[in-house]
């Protein structure tokens, strides 16, 4: 009888590599099959960077701050796709355990910023908070910015800061930004956004069109926004026009 | 023609338009020129090499991939969509698939090599490891540290 194990462990890893990466493992539970098969494969699979590129982390699991490390350490210098999503609210009694752990994954994360491709964040607004006062620096690779704050805040809580910047002799790029549940505000990353769809409940005016002009490179601009009254929160006399010059299509 | 000698000493006289699917076989042809010498393929029993041959002869109007194609050729990103005649040519035992695997690889032959791959993914589509296991007849040599790090590793892709 032919023994078939030894042809599939005759196989060398750049032939199974290619094998699992034609897999297309979509998800971790995907990844992680295949790895658990026998040594040589999960050899395969870990020693090969492309594979832990994508960091999907959900907030109401535990031990996401050592899934992050071990993504990362076998991730290289790969640029990066960080998900964050929250599926839930802590439970109370986790609470304080979870709050360490989202600062120790939010430092974890900092120290990588530079190589992040994507951002994905959607989680509430306590954790958006806490993981974007801790996320703060140079992100040169990012062209895609996804925020979701969920639930919506409904009344004016003022600007989401987003704290990525480009360096100051960085060239103009386009990045896409997808913001809902609160109108974001940008700095140097502004000028290299193209895209932009906001939507958001109870803003005030005035941060929508700070929004607008720190984005002077704008060519798509959906906005979806329930502007309080202006009668409680009038335009500043120095409110000036603002200039989209590329402007292709806006959506309000 | 070409002459190729395989591992258990049979010979095949081929077209050289066959024979040149293989980039290794291409290349040794173009170093030694015009010449009748046989060529040894010490990695590839007959059995295999016939398999090998039919697949080449009916691509053989094909044009071949060039760097360029596979530079852009993203792994990752590929279907594991097989054509017609590539389906029914790797019907074979699975020893057969993992020797042309193996063949194709060795001889260079990226398209074959393509259709091998891509029969074993579509294989171990959504199988448990222990299913992948009991397919391939693959030992499970994990240490019981391996074990426990790797039921770690589960409870992260396992939903709450």
């Amino acid at each position: 009888m032919a023994n078939h194990s030894a042809f599939s462990a005759r196989l060398p890893p750049d032939v199974l590599l290619e094998i699992f990466g034609i897999s297309q493992p979509s998800d971790e539970t995907d990844l992680f099959r295949l790895a658990h098969v026998c040594q040589a494969w999960r050899r395969v699979i870990h020693g090969d960077p492309a594979f832990w590129s994508t960091i999907s982390l959900h907030l109401g699991k535990r031990d996401q701050e050592k899934k992050a490390s071990f993504w990362l350490s076998r991730a290289g210098d790969r640029l990066l796709s960080i998900k964050i999503e929250d599926q839930g609210p802590y439970e109370r009694k986790e609470n304080r355990h979870n709050e360490a752990s989202l600062v120790q994954l939010s430092i974890l994360l900092r120290g990588c910023m530079g190589r992040w491709t994507s951002f994905m964040l959607s989680v509430s607004l306590d954790k958006v908070e806490i993981i974007l006062r801790l996320c703060s620096g140079l992100t040169p690779k990012l062209t895609k910015i996804d925020v979701t704050v969920n639930p919506a805040v409904l009344r004016d809580t003022g600007p989401l800061p987003i704290p990525f910047f480009l360096p100051v002799d960085h060239g103009v790029f386009e990045i896409g930004v997808s913001a809902q549940g609160r109108i974001p505000k940008f700095w140097s990353l502004g000028r290299s956004i193209t895209n932009l769809s906001v939507g958001s409940c109870g803003i005030n005016l005035q941060d929508a069109l700070e929004l607008l002009q720190a984005c002077p490179n704008l060519v798509r601009c959906d906005l979806d926004l329930d502007v309080e009254d202006l009668d409680r929160h009038p335009l500043p006399y120095w409110t000036s026009a603002v200039q989209l010059p590329h402007l292709l299509e806006l959506g309000v | 023609m070409v002459n190729l000698v395989t591992s258990d000493n049979e010979s095949f006289t081929v077209e050289k338009a066959v024979a040149s699917r293989s980039v290794l076989i291409k290349n040794m042809l173009e170093d030694v020129g015009e010449s009748d010498q046989p060529i040894p393929l010490p990695n590839v029993t007959a059995s295999v090499l016939k398999k090998v041959l039919e697949y080449c002869d009916h691509h053989k109007n094909e044009p071949m991939p060039t760097s360029e194609d596979l530079a852009a050729e993203d792994t990752r990103k590929r279907t594991t969509d097989i054509g017609e005649w590539d389906q029914k040519f790797i019907q074979v035992d699975q020893e057969m698939l993992f020797e042309i695997i193996l063949a194709a690889n060795y001889l260079d032959i990226k398209p074959l090599l393509d259709v091998g791959c891509k029969t074993v993914a579509n294989m171990i589509k959504g199988k448990t490891p222990e299913e992948i296991r009991k397919l391939f007849n693959i030992v499970n040599d994990f240490t019981p540290e391996e074990e426990a790090q790797i039921k770690k590793e589960n409870e992260w892709a396992e939903d709450r």
